[in-house]
């Protein structure tokens, strides 16, 4: 068949698809998580999808997974149950591309006015599986009596890891035992926006990993490093689970979280005087890195109703929905001009936090979360690594090179 | 050396009183171990439950939450705040105050401590609307009322003001979806317009949101709006370097700042916001945006209608093939036993996974029922029947037999009437099973509303547990491991005793 009879049919397909949805009630299910999201979505499927749709008698439901996402969803898109629209995590996107379940959206979705780097996030071999929802970074969050107490500057977007590891060993040694200067967790999540600031890339053009990059390895001194003298500490160290957790005990100054640490702490610790500042810069490239926590909308290959689901997917991007979600608290939204929203001026902690973490999404190596085409385990070798060393039972030599040699092992299944 | 001394009877007989009391220290200290062992993690999630922080480390024993002086002041607080010792909130026209002692050594600053009301509003398992706040409404005064040495005692009014001039009843009721006018629902059922009556409340009029509890003043003027009803009360006090806040009516909830900030995340708790705090949000945090209603609530009821299901299916169709199998003689016996019975058991239930699973959708059946539908004969529960009704002396049967009853009536006038043992057994393992089962209720049931507790609890756990709210997801916990014991206690004598013994003479 050659292009343009393929196009014709697209078309006619296409019209079909939409008269038959002009004609019947069409019904778009849509699959997301669980715990607030059903709130979320519900809220703005009836505030703007409903309102956009009722003439075209298109339905909208939320689906929400409970669980393990990614494996629910993988059932059911093996099923041929899943929704028409469904979220895409981008940490996963490499697993679901592979099954062919994910529609491309390349010319049908206008990606012009969305943050380049989150369509990247979204973009295989040329091909565009899903649309930013909203994003999250990384900052450096702060407990503003610690470093008062102490007399020492707060963190700021002028440091660098040398003047930030300046600052928290004075804190540490102006506060004494009970205090820390900053909650490093053992995980790849967390320290491989360092690993990223130094220039090193998570793979090479074979999809290798090296761990045995000096670039790595200065990051892995660094982040280890800190724990000298238990200038960081982990969260188990003070009997909680995450660095959020950390940074509500009082005793920990400095945190590196994303926006979600926000609400956190005004449930958890409604008292803490907390400030945020970007990720400090590598001395030697005098990049910061980043890491680009998105979840994505994206369309069931296998959809009855594509037109209809198109539809949707525009909605729930669109800027007006964007702004309420933003100005809600939800969400970072994923279009460029929100930039200048009203909401990002406010001086409170929490505005401010989601100015910084929007910011952070094009300041220095930026890079998507993501584990690769062979999942989630990808990480385990250097998460074994960072605990090994933090908790002590290592050098930071030994532990790269067991980390490399595990990897390769990995890399190898 | 010395010879033995001779064995004599009392010898004999203190050393085995020395025995028997040996053997009893044993004993108990053995189930004192084995009790801290199955009852520790309960009570200590029991209390955890109860905490501000679950988390603290070290765990105390001594929370102020059980201690009966600050229950008494929670209570007192409640009542002044909203006239209900119990619930608590701060209702409009009221006023409450609260007592906070700083200390101020000299040369230390002398200034009042900076006190201020904080938006306080947990994030909810469904994000229940925006309630109202009382930072944004209610007015605060700090007044020096007391002075002992470098103490004082500083007193903070809270008033919440009346948005209404009318005079007349009091109604609460509930703000529904905004339209042209502001109303609300009574507690009957009727929905009224709300009139706003003065410049104060036509303030107000935007940023209430449906789900809003409000007092209503009923008057000739119609229903207008005394002004909203809030749940809390968060207060935050703020010391200078040097000062120290030595005591307050409540207990701090938070504690900051080296000490110098100390946050109440409410100060008119009443009994049941205080030291039931989590347990009232795990119910009323819970609502399902579509009907309002609690999901916790709905959960429960889920969870008992399955398992009443399960007993009553396993109760009937367990005896009646136990029966069948044990007494009964008809081609084909051993085989259905073998197959249906042992082999069943012996296949793990998440074999059938897929097949099942896409059987019940196809049957639309991805629901309670459904659930219900595939549990509904236990293997197990027929196995042990059968073993029961083997057990039976055949004399009783040979006997009704003679008596002229078919097997029909054998089986339901006397046999299933002994066999009461056995089901009351069947029914706990039965309850047990179908309250505790997750595995199931996690692949079928889809919607919110509709899950069961284990499964909702692990939504709690999914949305809390990363964030670290573990208040809640202890007192989900306990909640639903309450009537596992309930039922254990109350019927765990029945398991002993069957009258069968003594039904035939020799």
């Amino acid at each position: 068949m050659n292009a343009p009879r393929r196009t014709l049919l697209g078309l006619t397909l296409a019209a079909c698809a939409a008269l038959g949805s002009a004609h019947a009630q069409t019904t778009i299910k849509i699959n997301g998580y669980g715990g607030t999201d059903p709130a979320v979505v519900g809220d703005l499927i009836n505030r703007f999808v409903k309102p956009a749709l009722a003439k075209d008698r298109i339905t909208v439901v939320y689906e929400p997974l409970q669980g393990d996402y990614n494996k629910s969803l993988t059932t059911l898109l093996a099923a041929g149950n899943a929704g028409d629209v469904f979220y895409l995590p981008a940490e996963t996107l490499d697993g679901f591309v592979a099954t062919g379940k994910v529609l491309p959206l390349n010319g049908l979705v206008n990606t012009g006015p969305f943050i380049k780097s989150l369509n990247a996030a979204f973009t295989r071999g040329g091909r565009l599986y899903g649309v930013a929802k909203d994003f999250n970074t990384l900052t450096l969050v702060y407990n503003r009596s610690l470093f008062d107490e102490a007399g020492v500057k707060y963190p700021d977007g002028t440091d660098t890891w040398a003047t930030l590891q300046t600052k928290l060993t004075t804190l540490k040694q102006k506060l004494g035992p009970d205090y820390a200067g900053i909650c490093l967790q053992p995980n790849w999540d967390r320290f491989g926006a360092f690993a990223f600031a130094t220039g090193w890339t998570q793979f090479d053009s074979k999809g290798r990993t090296n761990l045995a990059d000096p670039r790595f390895a200065e990051a892995f001194n660094f982040y280890t490093g800190l724990a000298r003298n238990k200038v960081g500490i982990q969260p188990s160290e003070v009997s909680e689970g995450w660095t959020g957790g950390c940074l509500k005990t009082g005793k920990v100054a400095v945190g590196i979280e994303g926006n979600w640490v926000v609400n956190f702490l005004r449930d958890n610790a409604p008292n803490l005087k907390f400030g945020t500042a970007l990720m400090p810069k590598n001395p030697k490239t005098g990049q910061r890195g980043n890491f680009l926590y998105t979840v994505g909308w994206a369309i069931n290959s296998g959809t009855k109703n594509r037109a209809a689901s198109l539809k949707v997917l525009n909605i729930l991007t669109s800027p007006q929905v964007q702004q309420y979600v933003l100005e809600q608290g939800l969400a970072i939204p994923s279009r460029t001009a929100l930039t200048s929203n009203a909401y990002f001026r406010k001086t409170d902690p929490g505005a401010q936090n989601s100015r910084l973490v929007f910011d952070g999404a094009d300041d220095g190596n930026v890079r998507a979360f993501t584990f690769g085409p062979q999942g989630a385990d990808w990480s385990k070798p250097i998460n074994e690594a960072l605990a090994a060393v933090l908790s002590g039972q290592k050098s930071a030599a030994d532990a790269l090179k067991k980390a490399q040699a595990d990897m390769n092992t990995f890399q190898k299944r | 050396m010395t010879a033995p001394a001779p064995i004599t009877p009392a010898v004999r007989e203190r050393w085995l009183a020395r025995r028997r009391w040996a053997r009893a220290a044993w004993l108990y200290a053995f189930m004192l171990v084995m009790s801290f062992f199955f009852l520790g993690p309960f009570v200590t999630g029991l209390l955890s439950s109860l905490k501000d922080n679950p988390n603290e480390y070290p765990p105390t024993l001594n929370i102020p939450q059980l201690t009966p002086a600050v229950i008494g002041r929670a209570w007192a607080q409640g009542v002044q705040g909203s006239g209900d010792g119990w619930q608590g909130g701060l209702h409009p026209g009221r006023t409450v105050t609260f007592e906070v002692q700083v200390q101020s050594p000299p040369g230390a600053p002398q200034a009042p401590p900076a006190v201020t009301l904080f938006p306080y509003q947990p994030v909810s398992l469904v994000a229940v609307a925006r309630q109202a706040q009382a930072r944004d409404y209610a007015t605060l005064d700090t007044r020096e009322v007391a002075r002992r040495g470098d103490t004082r005692t500083y007193r903070v009014t809270v008033r919440s003001p009346l948005l209404t001039r009318q005079t007349g009843e009091t109604v609460r009721a509930t703000l529904t979806e905004p339209d042209t006018d502001l109303r609300a629902r009574l507690r009957n059922g009727q929905t009224v317009p709300v009139r706003l009556d003065t410049p104060q409340a036509q303030e107000r009029q935007y940023e209430l949101n449906a789900g809003q509890t409000v007092e209503l003043t009923r008057g000739p003027a119609g229903y207008t709006l005394r002004g909203p009803v809030f749940e809390r009360t968060p207060l935050q006090v703020d010391v200078q370097r040097g000062q120290r806040i030595v005591g307050s009516t409540l207990p701090p909830s938070d504690r900051q700042d080296f000490g110098r900030s100390f946050a109440f995340r409410n100060v008119t708790p009443g009994v049941l916001g205080y030291t039931f705090n989590n347990y009232r949000r795990a119910f009323r945090e819970t609502a399902d945006p579509a009907s309002g209603r609690s999901l916790f609530f709905s959960w429960v009821l889920n969870s008992f209608l399955y398992a009443f299901l399960r007993v009553a299916a396993a109760v009937v169709f367990c005896s009646l093939a136990g029966y069948a199998l044990a007494r009964m003689t008809f081609p084909g016996r051993n085989l259905i036993f073998l197959v249906a019975v042992l082999f069943v058991q012996m296949v793990p239930s998440q074999v059938n996974l897929v097949s099942n699973y896409v059987l019940l959708k196809d049957l639309g059946l991805l629901n309670l029922w459904g659930l219900w539908l595939n549990g509904l004969v236990a293997a197990g529960g027929v196995f042990l029947m059968k073993q029961f009704f083997e057990g039976m002396p055949r004399e009783l049967e040979e006997s009704a037999a003679i008596d002229g009853a078919g097997p029909l009536t054998t089986f339901f006038r006397v046999m299933l009437p002994q066999a009461g043992p056995a089901l009351i057994a069947l029914s706990i393992t039965q309850f047990q099973g179908a309250w505790n089962d997750f595995f199931w209720p996690l692949v079928i049931l889809r919607d919110n509303a509709s899950f069961t507790l284990t499964v909702g609890l692990s939504n709690f756990r999914e949305l809390y547990g990363g964030q670290g709210d573990y208040g809640l997801i202890l007192a989900g916990a306990v909640l639903s491991a309450i009537p596992v014991i309930v039922l254990f206690v109350v019927f765990q004598r029945y398991f002993v005793d069957t009258g069968a013994d003594s039904a035939v003479k020799g």
